[in-house]
């Protein structure tokens, strides 16, 4: 194993609204998590809107992944859960997992013109 | 300023389930019959039995649907069962399934459940009278 690996990362994932994924992603960037990713899905509740026939109603989702460091995973948690809204129904989940290592990834310098 | 609380669920278990396009729906009616809250299906691309289908042996990309499902620690075993039953994961190439323990997870947690926690929390730690 390459030494450049880091052995202290965790994995923070949230299952957010259509629409709240890049919100969040921006924010994640300008505190400087260049590590964070968002994908679409699509998702149902067993406590949200029901259709019809009286199945939860499937809505569409995004999933924000984002790659911390430990000592930085809590506050950012909490950070994410704020701004995702958590706090009202109907929102969302989001959890952390332990890495058991990671590849750390900067960007490229960008030189001036 | 509003008073702030996060309330951490410590016990949850990530179900993901990896199969074929259009297999997803039945594993998840599946999943919330066992129990399960809910769930999250995306898209991926894989390797699946087609590729035996690929010219010398290249492998053709097949459609995925992955699905998320977070589960308690003491309804992953019979959630977990069913999904695979459901999706019949015992038959080569229809998918595979995985369990991850969660350090913590958050959501929306209704006052009422936490105001319940939190006194039977007290009611235990309570010395009992002699």
């Amino acid at each position: 194993m390459s030494s450049a690996f880091n052995k202290n990362l965790k994995i923070i994932t949230a299952f957010l609204p259509a629409g709240k994924g890049f919100e969040l992603l921006e924010y994640l960037h300008e505190s400087g998590y260049t590590t964070a990713n968002v994908s679409n899905a699509r998702g149902s509740f067993i406590a949200g809107a029901l259709d019809k026939t009286g199945e939860p109603l499937e809505e569409q989702k995004e999933i924000l992944t984002c790659m911390v460091e430990k000592d930085k995973a809590d506050e950012l948690f909490e950070n994410l859960y704020d701004m995702a809204g958590f706090d009202k129904p109907g929102t969302g989940f989001m959890f952390i997992e332990n890495l058991f290592f990671g590849s750390t990834y900067a960007l490229p310098e960008m030189g001036s013109a | 300023m509003k008073e702030r609380r996060l309330t951490v669920l410590t016990d949850c278990v990530l179900i993901t389930c990896i199969v074929q396009k259009g297999i997803a729906d039945t594993i998840v009616k599946a999943a919330r019959e066992a129990g399960a809250q809910g769930a999250t299906i995306f898209y991926a691309k894989g390797t699946g039995v087609r590729e035996r289908l690929g010219l010398l042996g290249v492998a053709v990309e097949v459609e995925k649907e992955i699905i998320n499902v977070v589960v308690s620690n003491e309804q992953v075993d019979f959630v977990f069962d069913k999904m695979f039953l459901a999706g019949k994961l015992d038959t080569p190439g229809m998918g595979f399934m995985y369990c991850s323990r969660l350090e913590k997870a958050a959501t929306y947690i209704p006052p009422a459940v936490v105001e319940k926690i939190e006194a039977g929390s007290h009611s235990k730690s309570e010395p009992k009278a002699a």
